[in-house]
């Protein structure tokens, strides 16, 4: 994964969320606005149209309902005055014609042999001319047989009132007409009304139109009429009145919404509906039936139009918003660079100090947090000053410490034997290793001549520097003791009187010390609180040599030590410890032990530096990891003649 | 190390339990030092339940019985067994104090006036 983002300064990522959030939240609103004011826009529109549709199909319908109206009164005039004679019958269709704007033409048409002449056919028509004049036709003249006709047959059939569909009239006025066909009766025998004919009312559809046309609709939106079987009636195109039905037009352009309309004007009813229309273009159309005709009347309003004003508000909005968003961007740059400059200032500064530039100083001005964190951290900074110098102090106190004891580890290294006599009758080995830098362990061998060693092991109570000291004071009585040649047990009395004469401490050593004649083998010793030497014998298993225990040499002033003595054998070796080495602890703080150290030693052949090195792994490898509690320390002496050497010389 | 303190016949009897090395031997030198202060000059030291003892825990008995003896007073040792023993065998301790094998035995003998 990349990390640039881990990268970004707190800045950066504030900017950049509050721009990501606030450009989230400008949408969300830029949309719900338009959603809204489209879905308002399209409220309007719709009750725009239903208010329009709804005038509109009043004003038709009174208009028609005028007809209506004068054509029943007309009727019932006729029914009520049943002596008239041809002419004025005549007439009375004249003065219909005449005094109607909405009439175009009009006749009364009787049944075969009804009229009062009792003539076979008579059917006076007349109508407006397009000059005003009004015109007669005989429509019972040769050929046209109107009994026949749909106009006189429906009404007759029904024997009710009936508005034709539309047609185009020839020959007459040459306009587009509906007829309104009105059944008539007189009286007939047994006083039984019986059918005398038909009287129609013409109505021009070309003024339908006129008045569809003259509604005043927003935005390239326009009217149509249609008859109840959906054919157009009136449309801004001409070519489509009368020769097309909604149906047609649907099937042409594909439109199952448009035929769907056409069956909902065919159930007469009412609705709103978003589609294409004719041409195609998304609009919206409302609609509703005329009631007295069963026409139904339509007005089209094309989307884009209606939509327009909001798609140019939605971009003086965006534009806003746009705006406003840049406006709000800067804000937030601004406002989060002020914000986090303190913090910017304090992230340099704690940079600095955490590499070591402890004197650098803070933004002391910033308030809340970001103050306390420079308050907190300026406490840091003094702490780990103050810190920084008392650390300092004691490490150059430790540093000299460690410097001194290193001396001191030298010093005392000094005081053991760096290289032991090389004698013939005897075999040396030792070794000394404090558990501290100093320790209290200690061994020597002095070559006295003539074929004598002194030998010495000792063990100063306690460990470190005050034992090491105890040792130094130590080791150089007993060399100057050792080289008057005193007998062991003497030299032990001098040195213990010597030591416990200004104890404060109460320090004491164990110290094991005798004279090795390597000539023949004999070792005269003396023990002050030491731990018996071992004694390994060729051939035999190895033994503790019992000796007097004796006093631990500082305790007490006057203590008499006794001698002892201890014959070796050729190949017998005798190896001198300190607790250190049966003491010494596996990490369960299990000692190493007297009895092991047995077992050890007896199994080794062979020289003193052999003995030593087996004993030393021996217990390091009992110890494991555990730390050295104690000082180790050994000599060996194995006690060879000088046979090897005389056989030479032979 | 821990040390159980009872007095009994007037003297103070404590029983050492645990290891008496480099680490736990001044935790003694503040017991007998507390000892000393509240002027307890009869002191029985209980060893059986001591489990090792260093050269730095015998320094520690040591100079307590150079003190208590300036003092005047007796410091007596009883239940050494084992190792402990041993150690204070090798390095002649045994010699320089008053030992005795139970506590019953180490009242009396401190009940009694030195010589």
């Amino acid at each position: 994964m990349s990390s640039w983002r881990n990268d970004l300064g707190i800045t950066a990522r504030l900017v950049l969320a509050l721009t990501v959030a606030s450009a989230f939240i400008f949408i969300v609103v830029f949309w719900a606005n338009y959603r809204y004011t489209a879905s308002m826009v399209e409220q309007q529109v719709q009750a725009h149209a239903r208010d329009l549709v709804v005038a509109a199909v009043q004003s038709i319908d009174n208009a028609l309902r005028g007809v209506v109206h004068d054509q029943h009164n007309f009727v019932a005039m006729l029914e009520k005055t049943p002596r008239l004679s041809n002419r004025q019958v005549r007439e009375m269709v004249y003065t219909n014609v005449a005094r109607n704007d909405e009439i175009y033409g009009a006749t009364i048409s009787f049944e075969p042999f009804a009229s009062p002449d009792k003539r076979k056919l008579f059917a006076p028509y007349f109508f407006k001319r397009l000059n005003g004049s009004i015109g007669f036709a005989d429509l019972s003249s040769d050929g046209y047989d109107y009994p026949v006709r749909d106009w006189y047959q429906q009404p007759r059939t029904l024997k009710a009132p009936v508005w034709s569909e539309p047609y185009f009239d020839e020959g007459g006025g040459n306009v587009v007409m509906t007829t309104y066909a009105v059944p008539f009766y007189r009286p007939g025998r047994g006083g039984q009304r019986r059918l005398a004919g038909i009287a129609t009312a013409d109505v021009s559809i070309d003024w339908l139109g006129r008045q569809v046309s003259s509604l005043r609709l927003y935005r390239n939106g326009y009217a149509a009429l249609f008859s109840r079987k959906g054919v157009y009636l009136a449309h801004p195109d001409r070519s489509l009145v009368l020769k097309e039905s909604i149906f047609q037009v649907a099937d042409k352009v594909n439109s199952p919404a448009l035929r769907e309309i056409g069956l909902s004007i065919g159930r007469q009813e009412n609705g709103f509906v978003k589609t294409s229309n004719i041409y195609g273009r998304p609009s919206w159309i409302y609609y509703a039936p005329v009631p007295s005709t069963g026409w139904s009347l339509a007005v089209v309003f094309p989307a884009e139009a209606m939509l327009a004003d909001v798609h140019q508000a939605s971009r003086s909005i965006a534009l806003f918003c746009a705006g406003g968003f840049a406006l709000l961007l800067f804000t937030i740059v601004l406002v989060a660079r002020t914000v986090t400059r303190p913090l910017v200032a304090m992230t340099a500064a704690v940079g600095q100090v955490a590499e070591g530039q402890l004197d650098v100083a803070l933004p002391e001005r910033a308030g809340g947090e970001v103050g306390q964190l420079a308050r907190a951290v300026a406490q840091m900074q003094h702490d780990l000053k103050g810190y920084i110098e008392r650390l300092t102090e004691a490490t150059a106190v430790r540093e000299r410490m460690a410097s001194e004891l290193a001396i001191a580890s030298q010093i005392q290294h000094s005081f053991l034997p760096g290289r032991l006599p090389q004698l013939p009758g005897a075999g040396l080995a030792g070794c000394c290793l404090p558990a501290r830098e100093v320790g209290g362990d200690f061994y020597d061998v002095i070559d006295l001549g003539g074929g004598l060693l002194f030998l010495v092991i000792g063990d100063v109570s306690g460990k470190g520097v005050p034992a090491a000291l105890y040792m130094a004071a130590t080791v150089t009585l007993v060399r100057t003791l050792a080289r008057e040649q005193l007998p062991p047990d003497r030299l032990l009395q001098r040195l213990n009187d010597e030591l416990a004469r200004s104890n404060d401490t109460s320090m004491f050593v164990t110290i094991f010390c005798g004279y090795l004649q390597t000539n023949s083998g004999r070792l005269d010793y003396a023990n002050a609180g030491h731990n018996p030497p071992l004694l390994v014998r060729e051939g035999e298993a190895a033994v503790y040599h019992p000796v007097l225990p004796g006093l631990a040499a500082g305790c007490m002033e006057g203590y008499l030590y006794q001698a002892g003595m201890v014959a070796l054998k050729l190949g017998d070796a005798l190896l001198l410890y300190t607790d250190g080495v049966t003491e010494a602890q596996d990490s369960g703080g299990v000692f190493f032990s007297d009895r092991c150290l047995l077992e050890v030693a007896g199994s080794v052949q062979g020289e003193s530096d052999l003995l030593v090195d087996t004993v030393l792994k021996a217990v390091e490898a009992f110890a494991g990891g555990a730390s050295q509690a104690d000082d180790i320390t050994m000599l060996a002496i194995k006690y060879k003649h000088e046979k090897a050497g005389l056989a030479w010389h032979i | 190390m821990e040390i159980c303190t009872r007095s009994q016949d007037a003297a103070v009897i404590g029983a050492v339990n645990g290891r008496m090395d480099a680490v736990t031997a001044p935790d003694f030198d503040a017991w007998f030092s507390d000892r000393l202060n509240a002027a307890e000059l009869r002191l029985v030291l209980d060893l059986s339940g001591l489990e090792y003892v260093s050269s730095a825990g015998l320094r520690s008995l040591l100079a307590a019985a150079k003190q208590i003896k300036v003092s005047q007073g007796d410091l007596v040792l009883c239940g050494l067994s084992g190792t402990v023993e041993e150690v204070f065998r090798i390095s002649g301790f045994i010699n320089i104090f008053r030992v005795f094998s139970s506590v019953d035995q180490a009242l009396k003998a401190i009940a009694e006036p030195r010589c």
